[in-house]
């Protein structure tokens, strides 16, 4: 389920349903996000569900989902940069701290999770054929090459195709949406 | 620059131009960021994404147990029932105070010339009646254990906002008589029949059952809304008869939706198995847990669908749960739990979606300010008639 704006009015009333509909939607990007630093998956949730933990304490301040991701991703970072100066042996992350206080690189991060979460979103949505296709193409094959390799016809691949960009568009819609709110 | 706002921006542009759809201005804005090294590294990165692994890395993770262990830290539970009436208590006693000094001050000095009279609209509670074969009605608002004249050993229990019946054998033939149990517009009420099956009662509803079966079948009829918990008993099938259809079952836990006023009725099937049979034509449908039978009352067309049950469950657990429901739909159950009228001024907005999990014991006004907050919709409360109109 994807977070409404009607969740948010839910959640800053306090609502813990609407809450977990946040956690759910977020918590597998921060997670994943967390772990590129430190390359430990349970240091990594328990960042995460303390972020949440944050979130909730501030959650009347916040206006929009945008707001809401932006929030959580800078709480995670600060909670990246707190395990690590806990950490005996800092040489591990010293390639991490350079990103985290990197501006740029911290962006790339959240870019590449925010991508990512939405092409795997799109793709476990998918009917079978349709997947293939999208896999197919997401390795940089060409319709031709496509419908070779699955022994169908190019306009196939292109009907196909059309159906996977209708979803991608739906999730792309929601992202537009929530900025269009943000410059209002 | 708000918050982060850019690398939500530059996200949705890489998306669009995977996806092919970007317009002219998007694309330059794109190119702009593109024209880094690092930033078509990173592009390329994507349109190439490995999603595989990121779909084994998610599988490593475990959102129930940080949500749990989230849970107890905010300790945030439901509050208790009785704390809630406590609040209710509360404030209908403070509004009594109010009134009371409102009132004393107006009568002292008059200085309200106009006597400006707000109706406060509560959620609906636990009310019903029961509606004997002889057309004698018996209000349940207190706790009592009492029996019908025709057959004393059927015991019928009203306790704790449930009606219980309770045959000791043998029953008298008469105790098959249909009586009604009646839940006005803004109640629920719970009802536990002979066999032992449990049911709910949603607002504006009536069931009709006997106070003992019949040896063949156990045979109910509603109108309205109705969830079901059949005790399992393979000799004698369990039958709900609705408006043009009937719903047939052995053992099983599932929901009916069948007002007189909507074009449909719907079954929602929690778990078990029900056959639904249309009366004309003798069609069926079978269903299995979580799947959903829409039947149009209009032209008998029964449509199945997958579904989550929980979702059409909300009301039974004290919510109003709505997935991508037109508002109409929602004010429909606003109406019948508030006991308001609902007017639109612009029939367009009637079918504008929404999604939402909320609390039924809210006031009715936060939950449409909820609403009004989402769309450019506002609502107008006048006596017990909500007026939607566009901003």
């Amino acid at each position: 389920m994807e977070v409404s704006t009607f969740d948010i009015e839910c959640f800053k009333q306090g609502e813990h349903l609407a809450f977990k509909t946040i956690f759910d939607s977020l918590y597998h990007s921060l997670c994943l996000f967390t772990n590129r630093f430190l390359d430990d998956l349970a240091a990594s949730e328990d960042i995460v569900q303390e972020a949440f933990c944050t979130l909730w304490n501030h959650r009347e301040e916040m206006e929009s989902i945008v707001h809401i991701k932006s929030f959580l991703y800078t709480v995670v970072r600060n909670g990246v940069l707190n395990y690590i100066k806990h950490q005996k042996i800092r040489l591990r992350y010293e390639q991490s701290l350079c990103d985290l206080e990197d501006k740029a690189s911290f962006e790339y991060f959240i870019i590449e999770e925010e991508v990512e979460r939405i092409l795997l979103k799109t793709r476990e949505s998918l009917p079978p054929k349709c997947k293939e296709i999208f896999v197919l193409a997401m390795q940089g094959k060409d319709n031709q090459e496509i419908a070779r390799i699955l022994n169908i016809s190019v306009n196939t691949v292109k009907t196909q195709k059309k159906i996977t960009y209708k979803k991608l568009k739906n999730y792309i819609y929601e992202i537009s949406c929530l900025l269009l709110l943000l410059h209002k | 620059m708000k918050y982060l706002e850019h690398p939500f921006r530059i996200s949705q542009l890489i998306l669009k131009s995977l996806e092919g759809q970007l317009e002219e201005a998007e694309r330059r804005e794109l190119d702009d960021w593109l024209a880094i090294e690092a930033n078509r590294k990173l592009y390329i990165t994507l349109s190439q994404a490995n999603l595989d692994k990121k779909k084994a890395l998610f599988e490593q993770l475990h959102p129930e147990r940080s949500w749990k262990r989230l849970e107890k830290q905010l300790a945030f539970k439901r509050q208790p029932r009785f704390l809630r009436i406590v609040r209710y208590v509360a404030a209908v006693l403070l509004l009594g105070i109010a009134g009371t000094t409102v009132y004393w001050y107006q009568n002292r000095s008059e200085i309200f010339s106009s006597s400006i009279q707000q109706t406060e609209i509560e959620p609906g509670s636990a009310k019903a009646f029961l509606i004997l074969a002889s057309e004698e009605k018996i209000n349940l608002e207190s706790d009592r254990i009492f029996s019908l004249q025709q057959d004393s050993s059927v015991k019928l229990d009203n306790k704790g906002n449930t009606l219980r019946i309770e045959s000791g054998s043998p029953a008298l033939q008469a105790s098959q008589e249909y009586q009604t149990l009646f839940v006005p517009t803004g109640g629920e009420y719970k009802l536990v029949l002979e066999d032992g099956s449990q049911i709910c009662l949603n607002s504006d509803t009536k069931l009709r059952f006997p106070l003992v079966f019949s040896s063949e079948k156990r045979v109910v009829y509603l109108e309205g809304e109705a969830y079901f918990e059949v005790a399992p008993d393979s000799q004698k099938p369990f039958v709900v008869v609705t408006q043009g259809m009937e719903v047939n079952v052995l053992g099983t836990k599932f929901n009916v939706k069948a007002y007189q006023g909507d074009r449909s009725v719907i079954t929602t099937l929690v778990s078990g198995s029900v056959r639904i049979k249309e009366d004309k034509s003798s069609r069926t449908a079978l269903l299995r847990p979580n799947e959903q039978c829409v039947y149009s009352a209009d032209d008998g067309r029964m449509q199945v669908r997958s579904v989550d049950s929980q979702v059409f469950l909300g009301w039974i657990y004290g919510r109003f749960i709505f997935e991508n429901e037109t508002l109409e739909e929602i004010l429909k159950q606003f109406s019948r739990w508030y006991d308001v009228e609902v007017l639109f001024q612009n029939p367009e907005v009637a079918g504008y979606r929404f999604s939402g999990n909320v609390d039924r014991f809210d006031q009715i006004s936060t939950l449409l300010g909820m609403i009004e907050k989402t769309y450019d919709i506002s609502f107008t409360v006048r006596d017990r008639t909500v007026i939607v109109s566009k901003k």
